[in-house]
Protein backbone atom coordinates (compact mmCIF):
# COMPACT_ATOMS: atom_id res chain seq x y z
CA UNK A 1 0.00 0.00 0.00
CA UNK A 2 0.99 3.26 -0.80
CA UNK A 3 2.60 5.80 1.90
CA UNK A 4 -0.54 8.70 1.17
CA UNK A 5 -2.70 5.72 2.13
CA UNK A 6 -1.76 4.70 5.31
CA UNK A 7 -1.31 8.20 5.85
CA UNK A 8 -5.32 8.07 6.22
CA UNK A 9 -5.19 5.95 9.04
CA UNK A 10 -2.86 8.03 10.74
CA UNK A 11 -4.46 11.42 10.42
CA UNK A 12 -7.02 11.55 13.13
CA UNK A 13 -10.58 10.98 11.44
CA UNK A 14 -13.62 12.82 12.84
CA UNK A 15 -16.24 9.87 11.56
CA UNK A 16 -15.75 6.20 11.12
CA UNK A 17 -13.47 5.15 7.72
CA UNK A 18 -15.98 2.77 6.19
CA UNK A 19 -13.82 2.51 2.71
CA UNK A 20 -12.77 -0.70 1.07
CA UNK A 21 -9.31 -0.52 0.35
CA UNK A 22 -8.97 -3.21 -1.90
CA UNK A 23 -11.63 -2.18 -3.73
CA UNK A 24 -10.59 1.39 -4.70
CA UNK A 25 -9.33 2.52 -7.82
CA UNK A 26 -5.55 2.54 -8.60
CA UNK A 27 -4.16 6.00 -7.46
CA UNK A 28 -0.45 5.59 -8.54
CA UNK A 29 1.18 8.15 -10.57
CA UNK A 30 2.01 6.01 -13.72
CA UNK A 31 -0.57 2.81 -13.14
CA UNK A 32 -0.30 -0.85 -14.04
CA UNK A 33 -2.22 -0.27 -17.21
CA UNK A 34 -0.32 2.53 -18.81
CA UNK A 35 2.96 0.71 -17.75
CA UNK A 36 1.11 -3.00 -19.65
CA UNK A 37 0.03 -0.65 -22.33
CA UNK A 38 3.52 0.92 -23.11
CA UNK A 39 5.43 -2.47 -22.78
CA UNK A 40 3.07 -4.12 -25.40
CA UNK A 41 3.13 -0.96 -27.80
CA UNK A 42 6.90 -1.26 -27.72
CA UNK A 43 6.71 -4.96 -28.83
CA UNK A 44 4.40 -4.78 -31.59
CA UNK A 45 6.50 -1.34 -32.23
CA UNK A 46 9.27 -3.38 -32.40
CA UNK A 47 7.90 -6.33 -34.53
CA UNK A 48 6.09 -4.20 -37.04
CA UNK A 49 9.66 -2.58 -37.60
CA UNK A 50 10.93 -5.56 -37.77
CA UNK A 51 8.81 -7.33 -40.17
CA UNK A 52 9.15 -4.26 -42.45
CA UNK A 53 12.27 -4.61 -42.36
CA UNK A 54 12.46 -8.52 -43.27
CA UNK A 55 9.98 -7.56 -45.97
CA UNK A 56 11.72 -5.13 -47.96
CA UNK A 57 14.93 -7.15 -47.82
CA UNK A 58 12.88 -10.01 -49.22
CA UNK A 59 12.07 -7.57 -51.87
CA UNK A 60 15.30 -6.34 -52.42
CA UNK A 61 16.81 -9.39 -53.20
CA UNK A 62 13.73 -10.37 -55.73
CA UNK A 63 15.00 -7.04 -57.29
CA UNK A 64 18.14 -7.77 -57.27
CA UNK A 65 17.25 -11.33 -59.07
CA UNK A 66 15.44 -9.84 -61.77
CA UNK A 67 17.48 -7.04 -62.32
CA UNK A 68 20.41 -9.30 -63.01
CA UNK A 69 17.98 -11.61 -64.98
CA UNK A 70 16.84 -8.58 -66.99
CA UNK A 71 20.79 -8.18 -67.66
CA UNK A 72 21.66 -11.52 -68.33
CA UNK A 73 18.91 -11.72 -71.07
CA UNK A 74 19.67 -8.21 -73.21
CA UNK A 75 23.21 -9.79 -72.68
CA UNK A 76 22.55 -13.31 -74.14
CA UNK A 77 23.23 -12.99 -77.69
CA UNK A 78 26.21 -11.40 -77.03
CA UNK A 79 27.48 -14.05 -74.55
CA UNK A 80 26.52 -16.53 -76.85
CA UNK A 81 28.75 -14.98 -79.91
CA UNK A 82 31.56 -14.83 -77.62
CA UNK A 83 31.44 -18.21 -76.78
CA UNK A 84 31.42 -19.05 -80.30
CA UNK A 85 34.35 -17.17 -80.58
CA UNK A 86 35.82 -19.13 -78.06
CA UNK A 87 35.11 -22.11 -79.50
CA UNK A 88 36.29 -21.29 -82.86
CA UNK A 89 39.87 -19.95 -80.83
CA UNK A 90 40.04 -23.10 -79.35
CA UNK A 91 39.70 -25.10 -82.64
CA UNK A 92 42.65 -22.78 -83.81
CA UNK A 93 44.89 -22.56 -81.36
CA UNK A 94 44.62 -26.62 -81.79
CA UNK A 95 46.11 -26.21 -85.01
CA UNK A 96 49.01 -24.20 -84.36
CA UNK A 97 49.79 -26.21 -81.34
CA UNK A 98 49.86 -29.32 -83.42
CA UNK A 99 51.96 -27.92 -85.88
CA UNK A 100 54.12 -26.55 -83.63
CA UNK A 101 54.91 -30.31 -81.71
CA UNK A 102 55.51 -32.11 -85.33
CA UNK A 103 57.82 -29.18 -86.00
CA UNK A 104 59.59 -27.98 -82.90
CA UNK A 105 63.20 -27.47 -83.33
CA UNK A 106 64.92 -27.16 -80.22
CA UNK A 107 67.20 -24.67 -81.92
CA UNK A 108 67.96 -22.56 -85.29
CA UNK A 109 70.65 -24.65 -86.42
CA UNK A 110 71.78 -22.01 -88.99
CA UNK A 111 72.41 -19.53 -86.09
CA UNK A 112 74.45 -21.90 -84.33
CA UNK A 113 76.75 -22.86 -86.79
CA UNK A 114 77.27 -18.81 -87.16
CA UNK A 115 77.60 -18.54 -83.34
CA UNK A 116 80.72 -21.42 -83.43
CA UNK A 117 82.32 -19.58 -86.79
CA UNK A 118 82.09 -16.58 -84.72
CA UNK A 119 83.87 -17.49 -81.53
CA UNK A 120 86.05 -20.37 -82.53
CA UNK A 121 89.86 -19.38 -81.45
CA UNK A 122 92.17 -18.82 -84.37
CA UNK A 123 94.20 -22.03 -83.68
CA UNK A 124 90.91 -24.26 -84.17
CA UNK A 125 89.67 -25.06 -87.21
CA UNK A 126 86.27 -27.31 -87.68
CA UNK A 127 85.75 -30.01 -89.98
CA UNK A 128 82.66 -31.60 -89.53
CA UNK A 129 79.03 -30.71 -87.49
CA UNK A 130 77.04 -33.20 -86.86
CA UNK A 131 73.60 -33.25 -85.56
CA UNK A 132 71.35 -35.84 -84.38
CA UNK A 133 68.67 -36.66 -81.93
CA UNK A 134 69.20 -33.54 -80.06
CA UNK A 135 73.41 -33.97 -80.16
CA UNK A 136 75.80 -32.17 -81.39
CA UNK A 137 78.75 -33.21 -82.65
CA UNK A 138 81.87 -30.90 -83.45
CA UNK A 139 84.85 -32.38 -85.32
CA UNK A 140 88.42 -30.43 -85.89
CA UNK A 141 92.03 -29.87 -85.77
CA UNK A 142 93.99 -27.35 -83.44
CA UNK A 143 97.80 -26.52 -84.26
CA UNK A 144 99.09 -26.63 -80.75
CA UNK A 145 100.95 -28.96 -78.14
CA UNK A 146 98.68 -31.40 -76.44
CA UNK A 147 98.60 -29.47 -73.00
CA UNK A 148 98.58 -25.77 -74.71
CA UNK A 149 95.42 -28.09 -76.48
CA UNK A 150 93.58 -29.03 -73.72
CA UNK A 151 94.16 -25.29 -71.73
CA UNK A 152 92.85 -23.58 -75.02
CA UNK A 153 89.92 -26.30 -75.50
CA UNK A 154 89.23 -25.96 -71.63
CA UNK A 155 88.80 -22.11 -72.38
CA UNK A 156 86.81 -22.44 -75.66
CA UNK A 157 84.03 -24.66 -73.73
CA UNK A 158 84.17 -21.81 -70.78
CA UNK A 159 83.24 -19.56 -73.61
CA UNK A 160 80.72 -21.40 -75.41
CA UNK A 161 79.30 -22.02 -72.02
CA UNK A 162 79.09 -18.52 -71.11
CA UNK A 163 77.58 -17.27 -74.49
CA UNK A 164 74.12 -16.34 -74.01
CA UNK A 165 72.83 -18.26 -77.56
CA UNK A 166 74.56 -21.29 -77.04
CA UNK A 167 75.10 -22.17 -73.36
CA UNK A 168 71.68 -21.87 -71.45
CA UNK A 169 70.04 -24.02 -74.36
CA UNK A 170 72.72 -27.26 -73.86
CA UNK A 171 72.36 -29.73 -70.83
CA UNK A 172 76.33 -30.32 -71.30
CA UNK A 173 79.15 -29.19 -73.51
CA UNK A 174 82.08 -31.44 -73.20
CA UNK A 175 85.50 -31.98 -74.88
CA UNK A 176 84.65 -35.87 -76.17
CA UNK A 177 88.42 -36.34 -78.13
CA UNK A 178 91.50 -34.76 -78.28
CA UNK A 179 94.50 -36.78 -80.25
CA UNK A 180 97.25 -36.33 -81.78
CA UNK A 181 96.72 -36.43 -85.55
CA UNK A 182 98.03 -39.18 -87.79
CA UNK A 183 98.97 -37.34 -90.49
CA UNK A 184 100.62 -34.18 -88.92
CA UNK A 185 102.30 -34.46 -85.04
CA UNK A 186 101.92 -30.89 -84.51
CA UNK A 187 98.15 -31.46 -84.92
CA UNK A 188 95.64 -32.12 -82.43
CA UNK A 189 92.07 -33.45 -83.55
CA UNK A 190 89.35 -32.83 -81.16
CA UNK A 191 85.81 -33.48 -80.65
CA UNK A 192 82.98 -31.82 -78.71
CA UNK A 193 79.87 -32.78 -78.13
CA UNK A 194 76.78 -30.60 -77.19
CA UNK A 195 73.57 -32.47 -75.23
CA UNK A 196 70.32 -29.89 -76.07
CA UNK A 197 67.94 -29.57 -73.40
CA UNK A 198 65.01 -31.77 -73.81
CA UNK A 199 62.30 -29.02 -74.76
CA UNK A 200 58.80 -29.26 -72.56
CA UNK A 201 56.04 -30.16 -75.11
CA UNK B 1 -6.90 -25.21 -22.42
CA UNK B 2 -10.73 -25.28 -21.49
CA UNK B 3 -13.22 -23.31 -21.97
CA UNK B 4 -12.60 -21.52 -18.56
CA UNK B 5 -8.97 -20.97 -19.72
CA UNK B 6 -10.46 -19.34 -22.55
CA UNK B 7 -12.93 -17.21 -21.07
CA UNK B 8 -10.42 -15.99 -18.54
CA UNK B 9 -8.33 -14.74 -21.57
CA UNK B 10 -11.17 -13.24 -23.04
CA UNK B 11 -12.02 -11.65 -19.83
CA UNK B 12 -7.99 -10.29 -20.02
CA UNK B 13 -8.27 -9.08 -23.48
CA UNK B 14 -11.54 -7.23 -22.27
CA UNK B 15 -9.84 -5.56 -19.67
CA UNK B 16 -6.63 -4.59 -21.72
CA UNK B 17 -7.42 -4.15 -25.44
CA UNK B 18 -4.55 -2.01 -26.47
CA UNK B 19 -2.51 -4.63 -25.35
CA UNK B 20 -4.99 -7.68 -26.88
CA UNK B 21 -4.60 -5.45 -30.51
CA UNK B 22 -0.60 -5.24 -29.86
CA UNK B 23 -0.35 -9.08 -29.35
CA UNK B 24 -2.86 -9.68 -32.79
CA UNK B 25 -0.38 -7.19 -34.41
CA UNK B 26 2.76 -9.45 -33.24
CA UNK B 27 1.12 -12.72 -33.99
CA UNK B 28 0.31 -11.38 -37.52
CA UNK B 29 4.10 -10.05 -37.65
CA UNK B 30 5.39 -13.52 -36.79
CA UNK B 31 3.39 -15.11 -39.53
CA UNK B 32 4.42 -12.72 -42.19
CA UNK B 33 8.15 -13.38 -40.75
CA UNK B 34 7.94 -16.98 -41.07
CA UNK B 35 6.49 -16.78 -44.37
CA UNK B 36 9.55 -14.60 -45.72
CA UNK B 37 11.72 -16.86 -44.08
CA UNK B 38 10.49 -19.79 -45.91
CA UNK B 39 10.48 -17.52 -49.24
CA UNK B 40 13.95 -16.48 -48.08
CA UNK B 41 15.64 -20.26 -48.64
CA UNK B 42 14.73 -20.36 -51.77
CA UNK B 43 15.32 -16.47 -52.97
CA UNK B 44 18.95 -16.45 -51.45
CA UNK B 45 19.75 -19.83 -53.75
CA UNK B 46 18.70 -18.23 -56.66
CA UNK B 47 19.81 -15.08 -55.69
CA UNK B 48 23.50 -17.10 -55.74
CA UNK B 49 22.75 -18.38 -58.64
CA UNK B 50 21.79 -15.76 -60.65
CA UNK B 51 24.35 -13.68 -59.47
CA UNK B 52 26.92 -16.67 -60.78
CA UNK B 53 25.53 -16.42 -64.34
CA UNK B 54 26.18 -12.52 -64.61
CA UNK B 55 29.34 -13.32 -63.09
CA UNK B 56 29.97 -15.59 -66.19
CA UNK B 57 28.68 -13.67 -68.29
CA UNK B 58 30.02 -10.38 -67.48
CA UNK B 59 33.69 -12.35 -67.28
CA UNK B 60 32.34 -13.22 -71.57
CA UNK B 61 31.72 -9.22 -72.26
CA UNK B 62 35.11 -8.44 -70.66
CA UNK B 63 36.99 -10.91 -72.48
CA UNK B 64 34.83 -10.60 -75.84
CA UNK B 65 37.58 -7.44 -77.61
CA UNK B 66 40.43 -9.78 -76.33
CA UNK B 67 39.08 -13.34 -77.63
CA UNK B 68 37.99 -11.32 -81.25
CA UNK B 69 42.22 -9.97 -81.35
CA UNK B 70 43.03 -13.34 -80.24
CA UNK B 71 40.98 -15.21 -83.04
CA UNK B 72 42.10 -12.80 -85.28
CA UNK B 73 45.46 -13.95 -84.78
CA UNK B 74 45.47 -17.79 -84.45
CA UNK B 75 43.42 -17.71 -87.85
CA UNK B 76 45.98 -15.73 -89.39
CA UNK B 77 48.65 -18.17 -88.30
CA UNK B 78 46.96 -21.13 -88.84
CA UNK B 79 45.98 -19.86 -92.32
CA UNK B 80 49.90 -18.57 -92.71
CA UNK B 81 50.76 -22.43 -91.75
CA UNK B 82 48.08 -23.75 -94.49
CA UNK B 83 48.75 -21.80 -96.96
CA UNK B 84 52.65 -23.16 -96.89
CA UNK B 85 51.36 -26.79 -96.17
CA UNK B 86 53.20 -29.31 -98.79
CA UNK B 87 51.26 -31.87 -100.22
CA UNK B 88 52.98 -34.62 -100.13
CA UNK B 89 51.88 -36.72 -103.88
CA UNK B 90 52.56 -32.64 -105.54
CA UNK B 91 56.26 -33.69 -105.94
CA UNK B 92 56.93 -30.75 -108.38
CA UNK B 93 55.67 -28.54 -106.29
CA UNK B 94 57.83 -29.59 -103.29
CA UNK B 95 60.83 -29.80 -105.50
CA UNK B 96 60.54 -26.35 -106.90
CA UNK B 97 60.61 -25.09 -103.10
CA UNK B 98 64.28 -26.21 -102.77
CA UNK B 99 65.12 -25.11 -105.87
CA UNK B 100 63.92 -21.80 -105.57
CA UNK B 101 66.42 -21.93 -102.59
CA UNK B 102 69.55 -23.25 -104.06
CA UNK B 103 68.86 -20.32 -106.79
CA UNK B 104 68.62 -17.57 -103.80
CA UNK B 105 71.58 -18.94 -102.11
CA UNK B 106 73.33 -19.83 -105.24
CA UNK B 107 74.54 -23.11 -103.17
CA UNK B 108 74.80 -26.33 -105.56
CA UNK B 109 71.88 -29.11 -104.78
CA UNK B 110 73.94 -32.71 -105.40
CA UNK B 111 70.87 -34.32 -104.36
CA UNK B 112 67.17 -34.06 -103.29
CA UNK B 113 64.95 -36.53 -102.53
CA UNK B 114 61.67 -37.34 -101.13
CA UNK B 115 61.24 -39.97 -97.97
CA UNK B 116 58.36 -42.24 -97.68
CA UNK B 117 56.51 -40.52 -94.98
CA UNK B 118 56.01 -42.23 -91.39
CA UNK B 119 52.59 -42.72 -89.97
CA UNK B 120 51.85 -39.94 -87.83
CA UNK B 121 49.38 -39.80 -84.99
CA UNK B 122 45.99 -39.81 -86.21
CA UNK B 123 44.83 -37.04 -83.84
CA UNK B 124 47.20 -34.36 -85.80
CA UNK B 125 46.31 -32.03 -87.75
CA UNK B 126 49.21 -32.44 -90.26
CA UNK B 127 51.80 -34.97 -91.58
CA UNK B 128 55.41 -34.84 -91.79
CA UNK B 129 56.66 -34.89 -94.99
CA UNK B 130 60.78 -36.06 -95.01
CA UNK B 131 63.06 -34.73 -97.46
CA UNK B 132 66.93 -35.61 -98.03
CA UNK B 133 68.83 -32.97 -99.32
CA UNK B 134 72.84 -33.04 -100.16
CA UNK B 135 74.67 -29.63 -101.33
CA UNK B 136 77.61 -28.13 -101.79
CA UNK B 137 78.61 -24.52 -101.59
CA UNK B 138 80.91 -22.10 -100.06
CA UNK B 139 80.00 -21.75 -96.04
CA UNK B 140 78.16 -18.45 -96.89
CA UNK B 141 75.73 -20.39 -99.73
CA UNK B 142 75.00 -23.00 -97.31
CA UNK B 143 74.90 -21.85 -94.11
CA UNK B 144 72.42 -19.29 -96.49
CA UNK B 145 70.80 -22.38 -98.04
CA UNK B 146 70.08 -23.75 -94.08
CA UNK B 147 68.76 -20.60 -92.90
CA UNK B 148 66.40 -20.50 -95.69
CA UNK B 149 64.90 -23.49 -95.00
CA UNK B 150 64.86 -23.37 -91.20
CA UNK B 151 63.23 -19.36 -91.60
CA UNK B 152 61.25 -20.43 -94.42
CA UNK B 153 57.72 -20.15 -94.80
CA UNK B 154 56.57 -23.68 -95.03
CA UNK B 155 57.79 -24.87 -91.53
CA UNK B 156 60.65 -27.26 -91.14
CA UNK B 157 62.20 -29.38 -88.91
CA UNK B 158 65.85 -30.69 -89.50
CA UNK B 159 66.15 -33.97 -87.53
CA UNK B 160 69.63 -34.71 -89.01
CA UNK B 161 72.47 -32.41 -90.25
CA UNK B 162 76.04 -33.02 -91.44
CA UNK B 163 78.00 -30.05 -91.91
CA UNK B 164 81.55 -30.67 -93.57
CA UNK B 165 84.58 -29.81 -95.58
CA UNK B 166 84.41 -31.64 -98.91
CA UNK B 167 88.34 -32.15 -98.09
CA UNK B 168 90.58 -31.23 -95.29
CA UNK B 169 91.58 -27.50 -96.03
CA UNK B 170 88.80 -26.79 -98.44
CA UNK B 171 87.15 -24.43 -98.52
CA UNK B 172 84.03 -25.82 -100.52
CA UNK B 173 81.39 -27.34 -97.69
CA UNK B 174 78.69 -30.08 -98.31
CA UNK B 175 75.69 -30.22 -96.58
CA UNK B 176 73.61 -33.40 -95.64
CA UNK B 177 70.49 -32.74 -94.83
CA UNK B 178 67.46 -35.23 -93.69
CA UNK B 179 64.42 -32.46 -92.63
CA UNK B 180 60.73 -32.86 -92.33
CA UNK B 181 57.83 -30.25 -93.82
CA UNK B 182 54.81 -29.66 -92.47
CA UNK B 183 52.30 -31.49 -94.79
CA UNK B 184 48.18 -31.75 -95.34
CA UNK B 185 47.01 -34.75 -94.17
Amino acid sequence: MSRAKERLFLAPNWHVDCRLIAELPEDSVVGMRFITYAISCAIAFAAVLFTGWYAYADLTVRRQIEDAEQKIEDDRWEVIEIRRLQRFYEIESKKIESAYSEMRNPILISSFISVIGKTLPDRMVVDTIEFNEGKFVIHGRLREASERASLLLGNYLDKLRSNPDVGPRFSSINVTGLDRSLEDEQMMTYAITLHLKPKAR
Amino acid sequence: MNVADFMQWLAIARRHPLSALCAGICLFCALVCWYIYGNMKWLDLEHRQVMQDTELALASLISGPSVRQELAASREVTRRIEDNLVIEDNLAENLWYFYKIEQQTKAHLVELRPVNAVASDTKAHYKRVPFSIRLTGTYEQTAGFLYAIETGPRLANITQLTFRRVEPDSMNILLDIDLELLGKK
